[in-house]
């Protein structure tokens, strides 16, 4: 399990986090999200222990993140958005490179990942587009064998079937047990995917609630009038989109951008609704 | 686990480091380049002086080239280690090994693994060159060395002229300041020339063991504290 405590973090001048505390049991595909620069990536380098904390504690399995203890890199991987390749080497190098080091690694699942993306294990990193470097690494990622997987804009660079692959694949690994922290701007190619969701606003946690619990929370509305009590409305074909209070204990649909934007509107509301 | 040190997982991280520098091995061309250069500019300055290349000047030349290009493998290698915020090299920090087996494997093979390469195939170009053109050459660097060159003393000079600095590189290697990391690698490359060309002169010229000896005894204590500097950098760094 990981776990933040009244984490407080900054930039020099600039805070980050006040405060803050989250949990992320074993299993699952957690959706972090936010707006630019409110921490997001901050966060996941915070758990897999590359920025210190400047008071309070983030453990993993009760290991101090920060100290990067050998036992802990070993059930953690982070895949940056942007990753500096090593020159000249192939996938299958690179993960050869990671394998000693990681005893779950599995070469057969990195290959059958590597096939499903529709990538070459033995084609040079220089020589592919950004996107097939990027699928090479989640595969390479994904084949560690670790309880934890971080991602950071997984999908950036994905053509469109890739990005269902990508959701195919994560669904296996959750399946599996594994602990999966997913930051993103692209809710669309993670929506029906992530589960709990947590979102990250200035220095706080805004929302952090199963889908489960949002949508007994928060009704959305399509197709309708524009409603004058919604937290948040948008123009949809067909007629508006209304975020409203769930008061009838009703099931709806959740649309991811919407609660993000509702959320964000109404953050005092949402955390007297959430508490 | 070990969490702090564990001798087969240091063994897995040497190889992995060795496998991934093989390819940037370009200080070893460099190297030999630096070598075969040499020939032909040594014809021609005895076609102009009318003397040949001698052994000690080899000595002199092929140990500075090793130095300096194997001073600057920490560099070469582990460049984003610690510096990068945005674009982090996560990859090194990411691997399940503990801070102190990554610093030792960094030190090991800056000081060790690829010094003793480099002067390998430095010692064994010169060999082969001087066999091939013994009256040019004069005779074997090797031989010369043991000849004339050994010493303790001087040997000790020649260790810590090279431990010193490339302390100090894994260290300028983790500083983010760019103007004071460039200053460093500027100090530690007249370190490194200052301590052998003046450690050979003082052992040479001046004949004094005592000026030798007290050079070493100040190299060793700002070795340390390049040491104590890079380790404590390494053990807090951030990302």
């Amino acid at each position: 399990m990981i776990e933040i405590r009244n984490l407080n973090f900054s930039y020099k001048k600039t805070p980050v986090f006040n405060n803050i505390n989250l949990m992320f049991p074993e299993g699952g595909i957690y959706g972090l999200l936010g707006e630019n620069g409110v921490g997001k990536t901050t966060l996941l380098k915070i758990i897999c222990g590359l920025q210190r904390p400047l008071s309070g504690t983030c453990t993993v399995d009760g290991c101090t993140s920060h100290d990067r203890l050998p036992e802990m890199l070993q059930r953690i991987v982070f895949l940056p958005d942007e990753v500096t390749l090593p020159d000249g080497a192939t996938p299958q190098q690179y993960v050869n490179e990671l394998a000693p080091f990681y005893p779950k690694f599995s070469q057969g699942a990195f290959l059958h990942l590597m096939q499903e993306l529709e990538v070459e294990p033995d084609r040079k990193f220089k020589e592919m587009s950004f996107g097939q470097q990027k699928k090479s690494l989640i595969a390479a990622s994904l084949s560690l064998g670790t309880d934890y997987i971080l991602l950071d804009e997984p999908t950036n660079g994905l053509d469109i079937p890739s990005k269902s692959q990508f959701r195919s694949i994560l669904s296996k690994i959750a399946d599996e047990g594994k602990t999966i922290i997913i930051s993103t701007h692209q809710v669309k190619d993670v929506e029906n995917l992530i589960d709990p969701i947590v979102i990250l606003s200035h220095n706080a946690v805004l929302l952090d609630a199963s889908v489960q619990k949002i949508t007994e929370m928060l009704y959305f509305e399509y197709g309708g009038e524009k409603r004058d009590d919604a937290l948040y409305s948008e123009m949809l074909p067909g007629g508006y989109m209304n975020v409203v209070a769930n008061q009838t204990g009703e099931e709806s649909q959740l649309n991811i951008e919407a609660l993000f934007n509702a959320v964000l509107r109404n953050k005092n509301t949402i955390k007297e609704l959430f508490k | 686990m070990n969490n702090s040190f564990d001798i087969h997982r240091f063994g897995k991280l040497v190889r992995h480091d060795v496998r991934r520098c093989s390819p940037r091995f370009s200080t070893f061309g460099a190297s030999l380049i630096g070598m075969l250069w040499f020939v032909p500019s040594m014809v021609l300055l005895e076609g102009v002086i009318g003397q040949g290349y001698g052994a000690g000047y080899r000595i002199m030349m092929a140990g500075s080239i090793t130095l300096l290009l194997a001073a600057m493998i920490p560099i070469q290698l582990y460049a984003n280690v610690g510096r990068n915020h945005k674009r982090g090299d996560i990859y090194f920090a990411m691997l399940p090994a503990s801070k102190l087996e990554k610093y030792l494997s960094i030190a090991l093979l800056s000081m060790v693994i690829v010094p003793l390469a480099m002067l390998t195939v430095n010692v064994a170009l010169d060999t082969l060159l001087t066999a091939v053109h013994m009256p040019f050459y004069h005779k074997y660097m090797w031989q010369a060395s043991i000849g004339q060159w050994i010493s303790f003393p001087m040997l000790c000079n020649c260790v810590v002229a090279f431990v010193g600095p490339t302390l100090g590189f894994i260290y300028a290697n983790a500083i983010r300041n760019k103007a004071w990391r460039y200053m460093l690698c500027f100090l530690l490359c007249i370190w490194i020339m200052a301590s052998l060309f003046g450690g050979i002169l003082v052992f040479i010229e001046v004949e004094n063991r005592a000026i030798l000896w007290g050079i070493v005894i100040a190299q060793v204590l700002l070795a340390t504290l390049m040491g104590f500097l890079g380790w404590n950098k390494m053990n807090k760094m951030s990302y």
